[in-house]
C-alpha cells in the first residue's frame, strides 16, 4: 500500500502540470458529495420524517380514528403513560425478546456451522450452496401460508413425518407450549441460509498465507479457528447479527400468516400488538407510542453494537481521504 | 452491465412520462360503482350477476374482493382516510354497530321507502336478519345477503346406529338423539370418541376417530362457537347495563363446558382448526358431529355422503336453537359520490331475483320466501338442504327476539377481535377460562372506555332477556334434520 | 485443505450436507407437489406423497383470480423500485464512502430509518398517498392508493438504507489512487463514477439489486395496504385465497408456488454473484 501510494504520488507531481488547465471544476467536494447523496436523502427525509412527525404528533394527542373524534387535543404523556403501564404491551415485548434471542442465536450457530461444513466441502459445492439458500428468496407470507398447512396436526405433513420417527403427533401451532418454537423454526429455516451465505462469503475472502502459516507450525484445528478463523470473522459476523436482529425484532410476517397471534396471545409478538392497535383498534395515539418506544429501543441497541463499526468507518474515510 | 441497468432505468422513467394518464370515464353518464367484498365462492357467483346488472342498467360494477381475515381493517382504513373508494360495504353482523355510528353507513330508510316495493321486496327478508344485520338505532343500514347463522350437523347415520343407540342409552340413560342441551352435546362427544381398534357402528375403527370437531383456533369461529353455549342459558358477554359479563358464573361455567367438556373429545387439531378444518375433519370421517356451526357450510359438508362409505349428514339448531345469527350485510358507504346507484344495486343484490339466482348457486339466503320454497329445495337437496333447518333457527330466533348485546354496541367489531383472542387462550390452555375471561373483561372494558353503551332501543319495546325454550317436537315432526325425509313430509 | 484425503469423514461431511440439504428444500418440494394435488387429495390424513397430479389450481388462480396481473404489477412494482435503489443508492453510497458527508451521522439516520416498524408507518403513508394521488404530478406518476407508483416508492424509500449500506464497503475497497490517477488523465469527476468507480464495483451493485428485488417482490404489509384490486401484487393475491369458503389450498399453494418460483430462480443463477458480491464488500465489515 505504501509503496504503492509513493508511486501514485511520484505520478501525480509528474502530472501535475497536465492537470492544471482543463480541470478546473465548478463545484467544490463537498458540494459534489452532498449532491450525490441529495436524490437519495430527499427521498428518505420526505417519507421518513414526514410519517415520524406524524408519530411523534399523534403520539401527544388522543387519536381514536373510528371515533367521531378522530385526532383530537393534545393529551400530554398520558399514552406513553398508558403504554408503559400496558401488561399487554410488556408481555408482547418479551415475546418479541424471547423469540430474537433464541432465533438468532439458533441461525448464527446452525448458520456458521453449516457455512463450515459447506466451505470444506469437495463434490457439489456450487450446486449445494445454491440450493441451499433458496428459503430466503421465498416470500414469507407465502410459504408462511404454506408452513400453517405443513403444521396441520390433522392434516398436515410434519407430523407424519415426526411419527414415521416414532415421535408422537404435536400441535404444532395449537399448543401454547409450543407455538412459539414452531414460529421460530420457520424463522430458523428462512433465515439460517442469510447467515449461511454471508459467512460463506467471509470465510472465501480470508486470506491465504497466516493459515498456511499455522499448518505449518502444526497447530490445532481447534486452535486454528480459535485464534485465527473466527478473530477475522467478527466484523462480518458482528455484522449479520445485527441485521439479523432488527429483522427478528420486526418480526411480522411469519405470524401474521402462521398464528395470527395464536393460540392465545402465545405468539403475539410486539409488532403484531402494535399492528392490532394501530390497523384493529385504529388507536393510532397509543400505536404511536409504542412504534416511537420501539424504534427509540432499537435505536438504541444498533447503535451500541455497531458504535466501533462506525468509528472504523469514519476513520479509514479520514484516512483515504487524507 | 451498469451500462444497460442505467439505459433501462432511462427506458423505464421515459415510459413513465410517456405514459398516459390514469384513465378518465369516456361518458359522463358512465356511472362505476365499487362494491369491497370477501373473495371467495359468493364473490365469483356476484360477479355474475354483476355482469347481468351492468347489461341491464349500464351501471357499471366493480368488485374488490378482500380475503376474509383483512375485511375489516381494509374497510375501516378506506373508511376513516375517507378516500371514497368504495361505494358499498360489505360487513358481518358484529360490525354493524360500529359502521354505522362512525358514519360509515349511510342511512337508507329514505331511498328504501322510494324504492319498488316489487324489487326491494324488504319484509321478505327474515326479520331476525334484519334485526341483527340491517338495523341501527331505529334505522336501517344494510341489506343481509347471504346468512351464516348458525346450526349443527351430526352423521345421522351413526346416531340411528341401533347399536349405538343401545349402547349409549344403557350408558347414559337417555335415549341417543339430537342433543337439545350442551351436556347433551357434551354426552355424545364423550360417547363417540373411538381409539384404533374398538368398535364404530359394527366396524372396526383403523384410526381415531373423535366425538366432535371444534373451530378453536385463533380466528373469529371460536367465540361464535362459545358464545352459543353461553347464549342458550342466557348469559351475556356484555350485561344490559353495559359491564362486561364474561366473568359471571354462569358465564365461566360455558367456557369451562366448552374446554373440559368439549375440547377433550375433538381432534388434537382443533386448537388450529378453522371452520374448513372441521369440514374437512367430517369428510375425512373424523368426527361425528359439530358444535355450534355455520349452516351455510352445508353444501361442503354433504359431499361427505359421497366421500365416507355409508355416511349421512343432517342438520339441526344447536342445542337451544340460541346461536350466532346473522349475515353479511351489504351498506352503501357514506363517502359513495353515487349513493343512489349503490343502493339499486344493494336493493337489487338483497332482491328476490338475485337471491334466488344465489340460492340456486349453493349459497344460503336471507329471504323467507325461498327458504321456505318446497319445490326449489326438492330441486336442489345438495345445496339447499339445510333451509328448513336454517328457517327454524331464524323463526326461533326472531320469535324470542332474544340478541347477543354486542351486536349493539357501537365498538363491536373490535370487541369480536378480543373475544377472538381471549377465547382462544381459554381453548388453547394458555390461559385458564377463568384469567382468559379475567382478560377478556379488562379488553372489553378498554375498548369501552369503561362502561359499554347498548343501544337496546334498537331491539324495540318487547325485547325479552332471557332465553326461549325451542320446540324440538315441531322440528322433529317436520323431518327438518334429514332433507330427504322433509321432502317425503312435503309431500302428505 | 487441497491436501485432503478422501477419508471417512468427507463422506461423512457430504452426507451431513445431504441431509441438511433435504431438511431445507422439503418445505419448497412440498409447495410444489401439493400445487398439482386436486382440492380432495390436500386436507387427507395421512398427507399424500403419492397422486394424481391436475393442473387445476392454475387454472384457478390464472382464470378465477386474475393472477395475470397481480404478476404484472409485482414485476412492474418490484423491478421499478430495484433500478430506483440502485441508481439512488449508488451515488450516494458512492459519496459516503469517499467523502462521508455529515461525519457518519447521517448514514447513521439513514440506517435508523429502517428500523422503523413498518405497521406504525403505514398509516401516514396511506395518507400521504391518498393526498399525493389528488395532485397533478401523483396522478403522471400512479403516485395515488392503488397505483403501483405509491408501491415503487415505498418500496424506494425502505430498501435505500439497506443499499447504501451494503454498498458502502464496496466503493472503500476501491483504492483512491486509481480514481486519481483517472483524474490526472483528464475524468472529470462524472467521468471517474461511471468509467472507472462503477464498474469496479459490479459486484456490489448486483448483490444489491438482487436483494432489492427480493425485499420487494415478496414484500406485504405495504402492498395489502396501499392497494385495492388494480396495482394489487402477488404476495396479496397469494393471501386472497382466504376466503369465507375456509382457505383454498389448492389455488393458494398453486399461487404461492407463481409467487415464490421466480426469486428461487433468481437466487439460484445470481448465487454466484451474491457470494462474490459479499465477498468483495460487506465482509470487510
Amino acid at each position: 500500500m505504501s509503496t504503492n501510494s509513493a508511486v501514485y504520488q511520484a505520478d501525480s507531481d509528474l502530472k501535475q502540470t497536465a492537470r492544471a488547465a482543463p480541470k478546473k471544476q465548478l463545484i467544490s467536494d463537498t458540494v459534489y458529495s452532498v449532491l450525490l447523496i441529495a436524490p437519495a436523502l430527499v427521498l428518505i427525509l420526505f417519507f421518513a420524517l414526514i410519517p415520524l412527525g406524524y408519530a411523534i404528533n399523534v403520539s401527544f394527542r388522543f387519536a381514536d380514528l373510528t371515533s367521531p373524534r378522530g385526532v383530537d387535543n393534545y393529551v400530554g404523556l398520558e399514552n406513553y403513560h398508558f403504554v408503559l403501564n400496558d401488561d399487554f404491551f410488556w408481555e408482547a415485548a418479551q415475546r418479541t425478546l424471547f423469540f430474537a434471542v433464541i432465533a438468532v442465536a439458533v441461525e448464527m450457530i446452525a448458520g456458521v456451522a453449516i457455512a463450515f461444513l459447506l466451505h470444506e466441502m469437495r463434490w457439489f459445492k456450487g450446486i449445494t450452496r445454491s440450493l441451499i439458500i433458496l428459503p430466503l428468496a421465498a416470500s414469507p407470507v407465502a410459504v408462511g401460508l404454506i408452513w400453517r398447512n405443513m403444521y396441520h396436526p390433522d392434516f398436515g405433513v410434519y407430523n407424519y413425518l415426526v411419527s414415521l420417527l416414532g415421535i408422537s403427533e404435536q400441535n404444532w401451532l395449537g399448543d401454547p407450549d409450543l407455538a412459539m418454537y414452531s414460529v421460530i423454526i420457520f424463522d430458523v429455516w428462512q433465515w439460517t441460509p442469510f447467515v449461511i451465505l454471508i459467512t460463506l462469503a467471509g470465510l472465501q475472502a480470508l486470506p491465504k498465507e497466516p493459515f498456511e502459516a499455522a499448518q505449518l507450525d502444526g497447530a490445532s484445528t481447534w486452535r486454528v479457528l480459535r485464534t485465527l478463523t473466527f478473530p477475522m470473522l467478527t466484523p462480518v459476523l458482528t455484522l449479520v447479527f445485527v441485521l439479523r436482529t432488527i429483522d427478528a425484532i420486526r418480526l411480522y410476517d411469519a405470524v401474521f400468516s402462521l398464528t395470527s397471534g395464536g393460540p392465545g396471545t402465545t405468539t403475539e409478538v410486539l409488532t403484531y400488538y402494535l399492528y392490532r392497535t394501530g390497523l384493529r383498534f385504529f388507536r393510532m395515539d397509543r400505536a404511536s407510542a409504542m412504534a416511537l418506544l420501539f424504534l427509540y429501543v432499537t435505536v438504541v441497541f444498533t447503535g451500541l453494537v455497531m458504535r466501533r463499526f462506525m468509528r472504523n468507518i469514519a476513520a479509514r474515510t479520514r484516512q483515504m481521504a487524507s | 452491465m451498469i451500462r444497460k441497468l442505467a439505459i433501462l432505468a432511462l427506458v423505464f422513467a421515459l415510459a413513465l412520462v410517456i405514459a398516459p394518464r390514469p384513465v378518465t370515464p369516456a361518458k359522463a353518464q358512465d356511472v362505476t360503482i365499487t362494491w369491497a367484498t370477501i373473495a371467495g365462492f359468493y364473490t365469483d357467483w356476484a360477479e355474475e350477476v354483476a355482469r347481468q346488472y351492468e347489461e341491464s342498467t349500464g351501471v357499471n360494477v366493480e368488485i374488490i374482493d378482500i380475503d376474509f381475515p383483512s375485511l375489516y381493517e381494509n374497510q375501516v382504513l378506506e373508511a376513516v382516510a375517507d378516500t371514497g373508494a368504495y361505494d358499498i360495504l360489505t360487513y358481518d353482523v358484529g360490525w354493524k354497530a360500529e359502521f354505522s355510528e362512525s358514519g360509515y353507513l349511510l342511512p337508507l330508510d329514505d331511498y328504501i321507502a322510494n324504492a319498488d316495493p316489487a324489487v326491494i321486496a324488504f319484509d321478505d327478508i327474515s326479520p331476525a336478519l334484519t334485526e341483527t344485520t340491517s338495523k341501527w338505532r331505529g334505522k336501517t343500514f344494510g341489506l343481509p345477503y347471504y346468512t351464516f347463522t348458525m346450526g349443527y350437523f351430526y352423521r345421522c347415520d351413526l346416531f340411528e346406529n341401533p347399536d349405538e343407540m343401545v349402547a349409549f342409552e344403557a350408558e347414559y340413560g337417555y335415549p341417543l338423539g339430537i342433543p337439545q342441551t350442551y351436556e347433551q352435546l357434551a354426552d355424545i362427544a364423550e360417547f363417540f370418541r373411538r381409539e384404533p381398534g374398538e368398535t364404530l357402528a359394527g366396524k372396526t375403527v383403523e384410526a381415531d376417530f373423535y366425538g366432535i370437531g371444534l373451530m378453536a383456533a385463533r380466528a373469529p369461529h371460536v367465540q361464535d362457537e362459545i358464545n352459543s353455549i353461553a347464549w342458550s342459558w342466557g348469559y351475556k358477554v356484555i350485561e344490559d347495563d353495559g359491564t362486561p359479563g364474561v366473568t359471571s358464573e354462569g358465564f365461566l361455567k360455558a367456557v369451562n363446558l366448552y374446554v373440559n367438556e368439549l375440547l377433550p373429545y375433538a381432534p388434537p387439531g382443533a386448537t388450529s382448526s378453522a371452520f374448513d378444518q372441521v369440514v374437512a375433519q367430517m369428510r375425512q370421517g373424523l368426527i361425528a358431529q359439530t358444535a355450534a356451526f355455520y349452516l351455510d357450510q352445508y353444501p361442503n359438508m354433504v359431499k361427505t355422503e359421497e366421500e365416507v362409505e355409508g355416511a349421512r349428514i343432517c342438520t339441526a339448531p344447536a342445542p337451544g336453537a340460541h346461536t350466532w345469527v346473522g349475515a353479511f350485510g351489504l351498506g352503501v358507504s357514506s363517502d359513495s359520490e353515487h349513493p343512489q346507484e349503490a343502493f339499486d344495486f344493494v336493493a337489487w343484490l338483497a332482491g328476490p331475483e338475485a337471491q334466488r339466482a344465489f340460492a340456486a348457486g349453493g349459497g344460503s339466503t336471507s329471504r323467507v320466501s325461498i327458504l321456505t320454497d318446497a319445490a326449489f329445495i326438492a330441486e336442489h337437496p345438495l345445496t339447499a338442504g339445510h333451509y328448513p333447518t336454517l328457517q327454524f333457527v331464524l323463526d326461533h330466533t326472531a320469535k324470542s327476539n332474544f340478541y347477543p348485546n354486542y351486536l349493539f354496541v357501537p365498538q363491536g367489531g373490535k370487541i369480536y377481535d378480543e373475544m377472538t383472542t381471549w377465547y382462544s387462550a381459554a381453548a388453547s390452555g394458555d390461559e385458564s377460562p377463568e384469567g382468559a375471561m379475567e382478560k377478556m373483561a379488562e379488553a372489553i372494558e378498554r375498548q369501552c372506555d369503561g362502561l359499554c353503551e347498548i343501544a337496546n332501543d334498537a331491539l324495540g319495546e318487547n325485547y325479552t332477556p332471557v332465553p326461549m325454550p325451542f320446540d324440538y317436537e315441531t322440528f322433529l315432526a317436520s323431518g327438518a334434520y334429514d332433507i330427504d325425509v322433509w321432502i317425503a313430509n312435503q309431500g302428505n | 485443505m487441497e491436501t485432503q484425503r478422501i477419508s471417512f469423514g468427507l463422506f461423512f461431511r457430504h452426507f451431513l450436507i445431504l441431509i441438511i440439504l433435504i431438511v431445507f428444500l422439503f418445505p419448497i418440494y412440498w409447495m410444489i407437489t401439493t400445487s398439482f394435488k386436486s382440492s380432495e387429495d390436500i386436507l387427507t390424513r395421512p398427507p399424500k406423497f403419492v397422486f394424481e397430479p391436475t393442473l387445476d389450481n392454475y387454472r384457478f388462480a390464472f382464470e378465477e383470480a386474475d393472477f395475470t396481473k397481480f404478476i404484472r404489477n409485482t414485476i412492474i412494482v418490484a423491478g421499478l423500485s430495484t433500478i430506483l435503489v440502485v441508481t439512488f443508492g449508488s451515488i450516494a453510497s458512492y459519496s459516503f464512502a469517499r467523502w462521508n458527508p455529515g461525519d457518519g451521522h447521517i448514514m447513521f439516520f439513514i440506517l435508523t430509518t429502517r428500523m422503523m416498524p413498518a405497521i406504525a408507518v403505514i398509516m401516514p403513508f396511506f395518507l400521504i398517498f391518498r393526498d399525493l394521488g389528488k395532485t397533478d404530478i401523483g396522478n403522471r406518476f400512479y403516485l395515488g392508493l392503488d397505483q403501483p407508483g405509491a408501491l415503487v416508492v415505498a418500496y424506494t424509500v425502505f430498501n435505500l438504507p439497506f443499499a447504501i449500506w451494503l454498498m458502502h464497503s464496496f466503493f472503500q475497497d476501491i483504492p483512491m489512487e486509481l480514481e486519481d490517477s483517472a483524474r490526472l488523465d483528464g475524468y472529470s469527476r462524472l467521468q471517474v463514477f461511471f468509467r472507472v468507480v462503477l464498474p469496479l464495483a459490479a459486484p456490489g451493485i448486483a448483490v444489491t439489486a438482487i436483494f432489492s428485488l427480493l425485499f420487494a417482490w415478496n414484500e406485504f404489509l405495504f402492498a395489502f395496504v396501499l392497494t385495492r384490486d388494480d396495482a394489487r401484487t402477488i404476495t396479496v393475491g397469494v393471501s386472497s385465497f382466504q376466503t369465507q369458503q375456509g382457505i383454498l389450498w389448492g389455488p393458494l399453494t398453486a399461487a404461492a408456488v407463481v409467487c415464490v418460483v421466480p426469486m428461487l430462480v433468481v437466487a439460484l443463477f445470481l448465487q454466484r454473484y451474491m457470494v462474490r458480491g459479499l465477498t468483495f464488500g460487506a465482509v470487510r465489515g
